[in-house]
């Protein structure tokens, strides 16, 4: 019931603080953008929900599930392309939701739905890499950058070069209160053999180094919900294997995490609107 | 340690290697003495024949240098060899290209400290000593006189005396000297050796106990303040002999986060609540995410293995700081230090964090020569990483034969860079062409009443000093100088004799209105690009102009 309750309260932040000034945040749109961005928010719903439950179902561990949720929809990148008009977002729901299909069906019917991956794919970027092959050049030196970029804690912590106006720069995919937290739960799967994850994640990560399109790196979003769940696992083996001493380093982390979020929000409601507006003329589409 | 002939016998071919890369055209690569290293070898030819330095102090324990105050150790140690082959580039860079193959010596028996398993430790320390020895980092600053290599060289020696002095306590009073010898040798370990002492005494805190008296203890407190007394001195007197240059790279001095600051407090507006502006534009947050952004830089992948440190003279074109096939082995060898519990892992994991700190706070990040001692964790976490990595492949002698194709390429490739692309293209970077300048300027001098040289490029007069074997005790009691810091900390020459080396240069103004009839001017290139009444040029190795010369007569 407890766990319900919590798993509500998150729904409904994440509904509030992408719903508050929607049709105002970011600026510049029209009557029918808004209707897409109300997608947008719900499409981020539905994924949290589906992340929530597939952590759940996989690890069978409530807390990990609710705080790899919550964690979710905290991340900067996810607040920001939830509430924009924003492929990736909607390609990422689609694929929570197929992955959550094929783990609760049989073997004909999981091979059908993975079948749907690609068509996803086509849909929400037309313009990959992949389906261009033709006209794709390979540049090996710039691919390592691209994939060092992808991969510093510059760009997970601190900096976020994927997007021109959707979002603020000056934060990274995650706050850096949740570095340790990331750190640990990258050890402990290695340390439990559980490469898959991982390993999902290096693979986004080449396919967004690859683009031509780079830094604008919207495949890599997909690694998103995997990110939550490694630093909700970190959380989760930090509280379990701290001694009570040192549980006010954990209050200083928590404390952490909800300053720099309210920092984040401040951010984003205050100084964004007035950095984009500055730039509107450069702007050549809504979003 | 009974060490097997096989052991040995490795060990001195591992030397010979180092050696090799590091002595072998000592003179010519890097093409050009840095400022910083010209500048302490004429220091260390001041001491050698007068006793004081350029600036006329006495036996300093702080060289006043450009302004930056050196630590003096790396020039007392050039003075034997000044003594014995002159004033040359050989003389300046041997100690440091010793030193830094001693180090590889040193890494062999601390990481055999480190490590409990006798086997496993003896092909680890060999493995940490081979790694080292083709690190393109260590070799970059071991071949140029830079003062972290001999930094490193005491804080290792330092750090192994430490763990054999668990042992036997008379050791302890040797490891105090020689982290004494290192704070004396760079300004980062003056950061950097108390918090890796105060880890050692954490992690060995009851073996320590065990060993050591009270009488040794008031020894040890007593030797320490023995040893530290001449830098406190000199404190008192001059305050910015503890850390130097820091003061002017320190992000506290560099004034982007406040002008930022400033920039979102306005943002806010000026109905906005203070304490809400304050809560999220504060000092406390500001400077502290930014020193953690520029702390975690130096993991950058890019920075580790593609482009290196753009700071001159540290890169090397094209190529990060490590070989690029230790990306694979430096996670592997720390999962598995972690993963095995080795006892020494805290250390291995504060000197990296120590390591790194001291230029987290600085502005010019990520930095290779301020961080320099954490090589030594590169490369032991490296032998960890191949060695597991090949025992846990089932066709071993493969696994071998694979890490040593993927090294043989990478250190190939940095053999390349370093000794044929950076002296030919980049032999800007290393201030190359005042050696040449000043041979010339040698033969035409009489027929001038002055020399100018604009004040760029390095410090042009140390240049002058050193190639021309110039008086110390002239220059100590002729030079000009006025002590005004620029902006970025450093103290300028005006002249000596018939040279002059102004600040403000304005070629286009000066040729149209030169006063002196009778002057030679030496002006780099990029300061008279347009202008083809040379009467003489000095050129780079690939044949652009580096300075062009321009008589009055």
């Amino acid at each position: 019931m407890k766990g319900k309750i919590l798993f509500l309260g998150i729904l409904v932040f994440t509904a509030v603080t992408r719903l508050f000034l929607l049709n105002k945040i970011p600026p510049s749109i029209n009557s029918s953008v808004y209707i897409w961005r109300l997608l947008s928010v719900f499409a981020c719903l539905i994924s949290t929900i589906v992340v929530y439950t597939l952590v759940k179902m996989n690890v069978r561990k409530k807390k990990i599930a609710l705080l790899s949720s919550w964690i979710f929809v905290n991340l900067p990148w996810v607040f920001e392309q939830s509430r924009i008009i924003s492929s990736p977002n909607l390609a990422l729901t689609l694929v929570l939701l197929i992955m959550l299909l094929v783990l609760n069906t049989k073997y004909k019917l999981r091979v059908v739905f993975l079948l749907f991956i690609p068509v996803i794919f086509f849909v929400s970027y037309p313009k990959m890499w992949i389906f261009h092959a033709s006209e794709f050049k390979f540049n090996y030196i710039n691919f390592i950058n691209n994939l060092f970029m992808l991969f510093s804690f510059d760009f997970l912590f601190f900096k976020n070069f994927t997007f021109w106006w959707g979002g603020v720069k000056e934060f990274g995919v995650m706050f850096t209160a949740f570095l340790p937290f990331f750190i640990v739960g990258i050890y402990e799967m290695i340390n439990r053999q559980e490469f898959k994850l991982l390993l999902l994640i290096v693979f986004f990560g080449i396919f967004s180094a690859l683009s031509p399109y780079f830094p604008e790196s919207r495949e890599f979003y997909l690694a998103v919900p995997i990110i939550s769940f490694i630093t909700a696992l970190g959380i989760y083996c930090v509280t379990q294997k701290m001694k009570s001493v040192n549980r006010s380093i954990l209050i200083f982390m928590i404390f952490l995490i909800l300053y720099e979020s309210a920092q984040f929000f401040h951010f984003y409601f205050i100084h964004y609107p007035q950095q984009i507006i500055s730039n509107v003329s450069q702007i050549h589409e809504s979003f | 340690m009974n060490l097997s002939n096989k052991t040995y016998f490795l060990l001195i071919l591992i030397v010979i290697l180092a050696a090799t890369i590091r002595l072998i055209w000592l003179d010519k690569y890097p093409s050009s003495l840095y400022s910083d290293e010209i500048d302490q070898g004429y220091n260390a030819y001041s001491l050698m024949l007068t006793g004081k330095d350029e600036h006329g102090v006495y036996m300093p324990v702080s060289l006043r240098s450009f302004g930056d105050w050196k630590p003096p150790l790396p020039s007392y140690f050039m003075i034997p060899f000044i003594r014995l082959i002159g004033l040359s580039e050989v003389s300046v860079r041997m100690p440091s290209a010793l030193l830094g193959i001693i180090t590889i010596i040193l890494i062999f028996f601390l990481t055999m400290e480190l490590f409990s398993d006798q086997e496993k430790r003896t092909k680890i320390a060999l493995l940490s000593s081979f790694f080292l020895s083709i690190s393109p980092w260590d070799i970059l600053q071991s071949r140029a006189a830079m003062l972290v290599v001999t930094g490193l060289f005491f804080l290792v020696f330092g750090v192994y005396l430490f763990m054999k002095g668990l042992k036997n306590s008379k050791l302890l009073y040797l490891c105090e000297l020689s982290f004494a010898l290192s704070i004396y040798s760079y300004y980062g370990l003056r950061v950097v050796i108390p918090v890796i002492l105060i880890t050692l005494l954490f992690s060995f805190k009851k073996r320590l106990l065990g060993t050591l008296t009270h009488k040794d203890f008031l020894g040890l407190f007593i030797l320490g303040c023995i040893l530290l007394l001449p830098l406190l001195i000199s404190f008192i007197k001059q305050p910015d002999v503890i850390f130097g240059r820091a003061k002017t790279v320190s992000i506290f001095y560099d004034q982007g986060i406040n002008l930022r600051k400033w920039e979102l407090i306005t943002q806010d507006g000026i109905n906005a609540n203070p304490l809400i502006t304050r809560l999220f534009h504060n000092n406390f947050y500001m400077y502290g995410r930014n020193i953690l952004q520029r702390f975690l830089s130096h993991f950058d992948g890019r920075y580790l293995f593609m482009i290196g440190d753009t700071s001159q003279p540290f890169q090397i074109p094209n190529m990060g700081i490590l070989n690029f096939t230790d990306l694979f082995f430096i996670p592997l060898g720390l999962l598995v230090i972690f993963k095995k519990n080795y006892a020494s892992r805290w250390l291995i994991f504060c000197w990296i964090i120590a390591g790194i700190l001291p230029s987290a706070f600085t502005f010019v990040t990520p930095s290779s020569n301020r961080t320099f001692n954490a090589i030594v964790i590169y490369s032991i976490l490296v032998a960890v990483g191949t060695f597991y990595f090949a025992r846990i492949l089932s066709k071993r002698l493969l696994g071998i034969f694979v890490i040593s194709l993927l090294y043989s390429l990478s250190f190939g490739y940095f053999l390349n860079q370093y000794f044929v692309e950076l002296p030919i293209n980049h032999a800007d970077w290393w201030n190359y062409g005042w050696k040449q300048v000043v041979e010339m300027v040698k033969n035409k001098e009489d027929k001038y009443n002055n020399i100018i040289v604009p004040d760029v490029n390095g410090m042009p007069y140390i240049y002058f000093l050193f190639y021309e074997k110039y008086s110390p005790e002239e220059f100590q009691k002729r030079a000009i100088k006025t002590y005004i810091a620029d902006r970025f900390g450093y103290e300028h020459v005006e002249g000596f004799g018939k040279y002059l080396f102004p600040n403000e240069f304005d070629w286009n103004f000066i040729k149209k209105n030169s006063l002196d009839k009778h002057a030679l001017y030496i002006v780099p290139e990029d300061l008279a690009k347009s202008d083809t009444n040379y009467i003489n040029a000095i050129y780079y190795p690939n044949g652009k102009i580096a300075f062009k010369i321009f008589a009055y007569e």
